[in-house]
This record gives structure tokens, sequence and C-alpha cells, in this order.
């Protein structure tokens, strides 16, 4: 299912959806054929600067395509989904929830449960009979994702790679608190300094994550399999056995578990798109443009919206962030349309208008 | 010096603010309400309440704030019950305390007690109390008390037939009423006439389901997944978005999600507009009764609105750190669950960036159409499988006809 056969078209283009996936971590980006094989995917970090990402991330996928590649449509998700809707042309934009119940019916049919631990959040999706019906993500607290993973690793001087396979050779774990990342750190450095052994702290560490997750994430909600796990956390194969042993199943992790959100938005895409639609996507050439955002505070009430624009050349292609939704259309024009036209940003003697 | 009274928008000023308005201006005051919850209101307020203390409360300090060099008295009642046998938050009752302890400058606070939680007759002390304060006579109070009950009972009855809560208070302060409907703008009719009167009545008397669930050839098809844009296209969802009216239509806070709500194409429905009875009767289902008034309306009214199926899903949504509410969102989840409607809760602290709300409100409206264009509208998450012509665990009822009959078994249903 998940092997590379790209499927030519008569013309003898290889038609091709793009997904991107960008993260408060990672931004990821996926290409599929239009029999939803994955021919190319990119995983790089997002950095806090998810233009750059995107760039990257879609230069890799376009050396790794064919050269008769087409792109005929592109999906964007993840929380920087309207950010990359602008920059890629996207024919859709979607949350992830959705994107990720997509991609995981896609390859494991008939998915009742998905867990998924990304760098900052973490959520449960519920499916019956291929519908979501149920999903949480955590609340306003970020313990227990990829990001205090990662921080407790690099702490203990391991590299993330490595954590999952120390956990696997603990023989009796030590128990960590894990309702929050403050407490599991200074319950690890005390378990540490009494002497317990660095694997029996990082099995206690997947296990208290896994605990945690399980009572504040998907609580209430009933986990029957096929179990699905996946996100940048699903590499941890420590996690992946301390979830298997805490829910007495089999947890299956996708090959591209990593970049199932990418998946899940071409999916959306190819089928936002249609059979003979037309794609938004502004090419591989438009997405390198130069892109920068600037942001101001408008002063027209006491709201005080924080106003992000998005300048293509210094022509403004999008901008959001207001509450009343006035600075939404103003002075916007389509890039593509006028290239090169001056256009500079509203003043502020309009903002108090 | 006539007497400027401030009134800070915050807390009981979104269930009281007509009754308290009429009754200090029928004592010859003047009364000032400080602005909508503004991001330096909100600054100022986390900076003067004690930390622990949950968003609303520090909302209300912010409030505090900008009110206490602009007046001469601030009206901070001590609302210790409402209503018989029942009581107000802990962080309600100590209020006046609170606000005197964390400011040194203040105006005259005036803090009188209103507890109705044996004799409903307290009113009148409560009332008189204030004019004393006001330097007024008890004879005055009398008459501003019939007066602030009269528009109090109009306010209520045009929450009851559908008018949002920012609208009514805009007819109040007008001094006109409305029968009818009203959303955020004239011109954008957020609940329509008849959907209000159905969830007013408790049962639907008109076809509020007018497309027959279609089963798509395929459970997983695509095609059944909500495209962009799409949903104006659609049959409006009703959805509950239940809370503390403080929190909902707080500015800083619940009105964003609902205009976004909105805009995926969904309609409001809150707690006001579900009548006193079935409030309490769906309050009823727990075996012992419920003394958090607010609390109480909340939990009544999503009870209601779930058993009569009134609604396509419920939004819960809460502050961080409330006490009462960790309770009550347990409870309605475990209802909403056990009857198969879609439940969500939101919770909220202090950021202000909007990105992880609008995900799941808009996977939430996705899931719920999805749920209904694959035909399995009523699918239960706790594995019993319902199909609207095939009844549902509480009795064979049909869809939105009704009121289902509670399960035998069940012991959460026991009447």
């Amino acid at each position: 299912m998940n092997t590379i056969k790209p499927v030519f078209a008569e013309s003898g283009t290889l038609e091709v959806f793009l997904g991107i996936d960008v993260g408060s971590v990672s931004t990821n980006v996926a290409a599929l054929d239009k029999h939803k094989n994955v021919i190319a995917e990119s995983y790089v970090l997002t950095r806090g600067r998810p233009i750059e990402a995107i760039q990257e991330g879609m230069q890799i996928v376009k050396d790794a395509l064919p050269v008769n590649a087409k792109v005929r449509g592109v999906g964007t998700t993840g929380s920087g989904r309207q950010l990359a809707g602008v920059v890629a042309g996207a024919d859709i934009v979607k949350n992830e929830i959705t994107a990720h119940a997509v991609a995981a019916l896609h390859f494991v049919e008939g998915v009742h449960t998905i867990i998924e631990i990304g760098g900052q959040d973490s959520k449960i999706i519920i499916l019956r009979h291929g519908v979501v019906t149920d999903f949480a993500m955590n609340t306003v607290c970020a313990a227990g994702t990829g990001s205090f993973l990662d921080r407790q690793a690099s702490r203990l001087g391991i590299r993330i790679e490595e954590f999952g396979n120390l956990a696997l050779r603990s023989k009796s774990p030590v128990r960590i608190a894990g309702r929050c990342a403050v407490f599991a750190e200074s319950d690890m450095i005390h378990k540490q300094q009494i002497g317990h052994s660095l694997e029996d702290i990082t099995k206690g560490l997947c296990q208290a994550l896994v605990r945690n997750y399980l009572n504040n994430v998907a609580k209430g909600k009933e986990i029957r399999p096929p179990i699905v796990f996946q996100g940048g956390v699903a590499s941890n194969v420590g996690m992946k056995q301390a979830f298997e042993e805490a829910l007495g199943h089999e947890v299956l992790i996708p090959k591209y578990h990593k970049v199932m959100g990418a998946i899940g938005a071409a999916i959306l895409a190819q089928d936002a798109v249609g059979e003979q639609g037309k794609t938004n996507f502004r090419g591989f050439d438009g997405v390198m443009r130069n892109y920068k955002t600037t942001g101001f505070e408008c002063d027209g009430c006491s709201n005080r919206c924080e106003i992000v624009e998005i300048l293509v050349e210094g022509n403004i292609v999008a901008r959001w962030g207001s509450r009343c939704g006035k600075w939404d259309n103003v002075g916007m024009q389509d890039d593509r349309d006028a290239p090169g036209a001056a256009k500079s940003r509203p003043g502020r003697a309009h903002a108090a208008g | 010096m006539e007497a400027v009274v401030g009134i800070p928008r915050g807390l009981l000023f979104y269930e009281y603010y007509p009754w308290y308005r009429a009754l200090l201006e029928g004592l010859g005051a003047e009364v000032v309400v400080s602005p909508d919850t503004s991001k330096q209101i909100l600054d100022q307020g986390v900076q003067t309440a004690v930390d622990e203390a949950c968003l609303p409360v520090k909302m209300f300090f912010g409030h505090v704030s900008y009110l206490k060099d602009r007046v001469n008295y601030l009206f901070i009642p001590r609302m210790v019950s409402v209503c018989p046998y029942e009581y107000t938050c802990p962080k309600l009752l100590g209020l006046p305390d609170m606000v005197k302890a964390g400011f040194t400058d203040l105006p005259f606070i005036i803090d009188a007690s209103l507890d109705l939680s044996r004799r409903v007759s307290q009113v009148h002390k409560f009332v008189s109390n204030v004019a004393r304060a006001l330097g007024r006579s008890s004879g005055l109070a009398e008459a501003s008390l019939k007066k602030a009950n009269e528009v109090f009972a109009k306010y209520k009855q045009m929450l009851r037939n559908g008018v949002l809560l920012p609208k009514a208070m805009e007819l109040i302060d007008r001094g006109s009423f409305s029968d009818g409907p009203g959303g955020f703008s004239d011109d954008r009719g957020s609940l329509s006439n008849g959907l209000t009167r159905r969830v007013k009545e408790g049962r639907d008397t008109g076809n509020l389901y007018p497309e027959a669930p279609r089963r798509a050839e395929s459970p997983s098809d695509l095609r059944t997944i909500p495209k962009n844009g799409e949903a104006a296209d659609c049959r409006p969802l009703r959805i509950a978005f239940m809370g503390h009216n403080y929190l909902l239509f707080d500015k800083q806070v619940g009105l964003t999600p609902m205009r976004y709500l909105e805009m995926l194409g969904a309609e409001i429905v809150t707690a006001d507009m579900v009548a006193d009875t079935q409030v309490e009767e769906g309050a009823g289902i727990v075996p012992k009764a419920m003394f958090w008034s607010f609390e109480k309306r909340v939990f009544g009214a999503t009870v209601h609105l779930i058993k009569t199926r009134a609604v396509d899903g419920v939004i819960q949504f809460v502050s961080f750190a409330c006490g009462p509410d960790s309770m009550v969102g347990q409870l309605a989840e475990s209802v909403a669950r056990k009857c198969g409607v879609p439940y969500l809760q939101l919770t909220v602290d202090e950021h202000t960036g909007e990105a992880g709300i609008m995900t799941r409100l808009e996977a939430f409206i996705d899931m719920i159409r999805w749920r209904q264009k694959s035909g399995e509208i009523d699918l239960s998450t706790y594995g019993v499988f319902i199909r609207p012509d095939q009844g549902t665990p509480y009795g064979s009822w049909d869809r939105g006809r009704g009121t289902p009959e509670a399960h035998p078994k069940d012991p959460l249903f026991r009447s």
C-alpha cells in the first residue's frame, strides 16, 4: 500500500497533489499521486519561521518529484495552515483533526482510534464506520507533548532518536508524575539523583506521559482497536510500548506517521479540486518568492487587534487578525494580477476612521 | 452632589444589568457602565487580581480599575443567593471583599447583601440597604424595586424569545423591547424566529429536519467531508453554546468564537433561551438538587436541549480554574455521550491566541456535518449504534419530536 508506484497519465504527466502541514515544531510536505500513493515527503523543523520552513520543505519535495510531475491541487493544515494557504495558493485549508483522520483512514481501513501526539499538542480522534464521531485535544497545558520529550532528552544528554530504545531496555521503570511537565522534570531529577538508571527513568517518563494522555486528553473516550498512533512522537518506540501496555491492544504506527497531516491535506486537496478542477497553486517558483510578514496594532478601537500582513515582493496578499474584519480586505491585491505594483500599508489615518 | 454609580461590566452584570440599572436610576443615581473588556482592561485585571482567581474575576478587577476614578460609588453587591436553597459561586460571595482588598483608592462601595436562600422577601432588605447607601428613603427603594422587576421580566422574556444577550441589553437601554430574534447585528439574523420558538416550547412543531438522512455509498467516502465554503449551502447547524454569560458574552472571550461559529454556518442556542421549568426538569436528572444557581441553569438547559434533540451539538465554554464548571462540565459531557450528541469542551484562560479555539470549532463543525452526511447521525461513541429510524436507548421516539422517555436502567435518567 505504501510502495512508490508513480502512475503516469495518458499525456505522460504525473498528476500530483501536495499537502502542507505547518505545525509548531515541524513543517511537513507530502506529494501524492492521484491514487493516493506517497511519492515524496519532507519533514523540516519550523524553528519559528514558518514561511522559510514551507519553502525549504517544498524545495525538497520539488527535487524529489520526477520532471513530468504536475501539481493538480494543494491542501494545507496545521496551526500555520492559513499562512501556508497564502504562500502556496491552497485549494483547501483544513483543521488538523480532519486531515489526520482522513490520512489514517487511507492507511488503516476501519481505524477506530487515532492517537496523535505532535510538538505542542496532542489529540485523540474517535472514528466509527469511517466517520469522526468524537475528538479531543489537550486543553490549556502542553505537558506530555513532543517538545517536552525533546527537552528531557537533551537534558539527559541523549539523542531523541535513542530515547525510545533506551526505554525498551528498562527492567523496572520508576514512577514519575505526569500531570505537569514542571513536576515531571523535578521528579525525574530526584529519581536520577537517588541512583535509578537512565533506562528506568526514560521508561518511567514514557509511562507517565501515556498515563497523563489517557487521563487527560482521552478522558472518557472509548478506545477501541484498531488504534493508530501518529505524529512525531510515534517515532519513539518507548511511547508505543507504553501505550500498548496501558491499552492492552496493538498500536499501529503508519510508515509515514510523521507527515500524516500533510498526507491528509493532500487527499483533501484532491477531493476539493475534483477530477477536472483547476488549482490555485502558485507553482513552486511562486512559493519561493520573497514573502515577508509584518504586523501592526490597529488603533481603531480599544480592542487593539494585532494585525498580520503577508507581503510578496512588497504587495500585500493577505491580512488577518482583526476582530471586526475591517482589515481583511483593505488594500489587498492579487499579486499574480498586478506584479510589481507599488503598494504600501494603509496609513494609521485610515485606521482611526 | 449627584450620585454617579459605576457598574463594572463583568460577572453578574451579564445576568442582572437591567435590574441593577433600573434599581439605581429609580433611586436617583446616574449609572455608568465600564466599556467592553479591552486588552488594557484585561491587563489591568491580571495585574491587580490575585493570581489564583479565574479569568472572569480578573476581568472584573480590570473593570473596577477603569471605573474607580470616574465615579463616586461602585455597585458591587454581595450576591449570596438568588433563589431559595441555592447559592452562587464562592468567588461571587466574596467579591466585594476581594475588590476592597485589591485596591487602596476606591470610591464608596455599595456592597449590600442579597440572600434569598431562606426567604425571598430578603430582597426588600437588600434594596433598602442600597437606598440607605445612596441616602434615599425605603419608600423610594420599594418603588424602584417594583420598576426594576418589571424591566427585568421584560428583559428575561426577550432572552427566552431568542434575542441574544448583547442585543437584549442594548434594547433595554434604549427603552424598547422586542419579541423577535436579534443577532449580533440586525442584518445578520442569527437565530430564526421559528427555531427559537421551538426551543422555547421544547418540542418540534414544524419540520426541523427537512433533509432525510442520506447514507453515503461508502462510509469513509471523502465526498461527505464538508468543503470550505460549503457551510453556507447546508442546513444551519444548531449549536448549544453553554457556559456562564459573563464568559460567553464578553468581547475578549466568548463573542469571537460565537461569531466564528456563525460564520461556519451554525445557529447559537444559549441557556437563556430555555424556559425555567425545562431547566428544572433537566437539572432534575441528578439525584441530589443542584445548589449553584447559574451552573444549574447551564446544566439543566444543556440536558433539556440534548434530550429533546433540539441541537446538533453542545459546546461547553468554561474558564480554566472554574470550580463549579469542572463538575457541571463532566456531568453534561456524560449526558451528551449517552445520547450520542456531539460534545466539545473549550477551556479558556488569559491567552489571546485564538488559533487553538478556531481549530477546535472548525473540527467540531466538520465532524457534525461529516456524521450527518454519512447518515450516522446518532452514532453513539459509547458503542450503541443508533439510527434515527430505530429509536434510541431512551425509548422509541422520533428524532426531534416529543420528549424522550428515560431509560429505566440508566441511573442518570432515573426520575
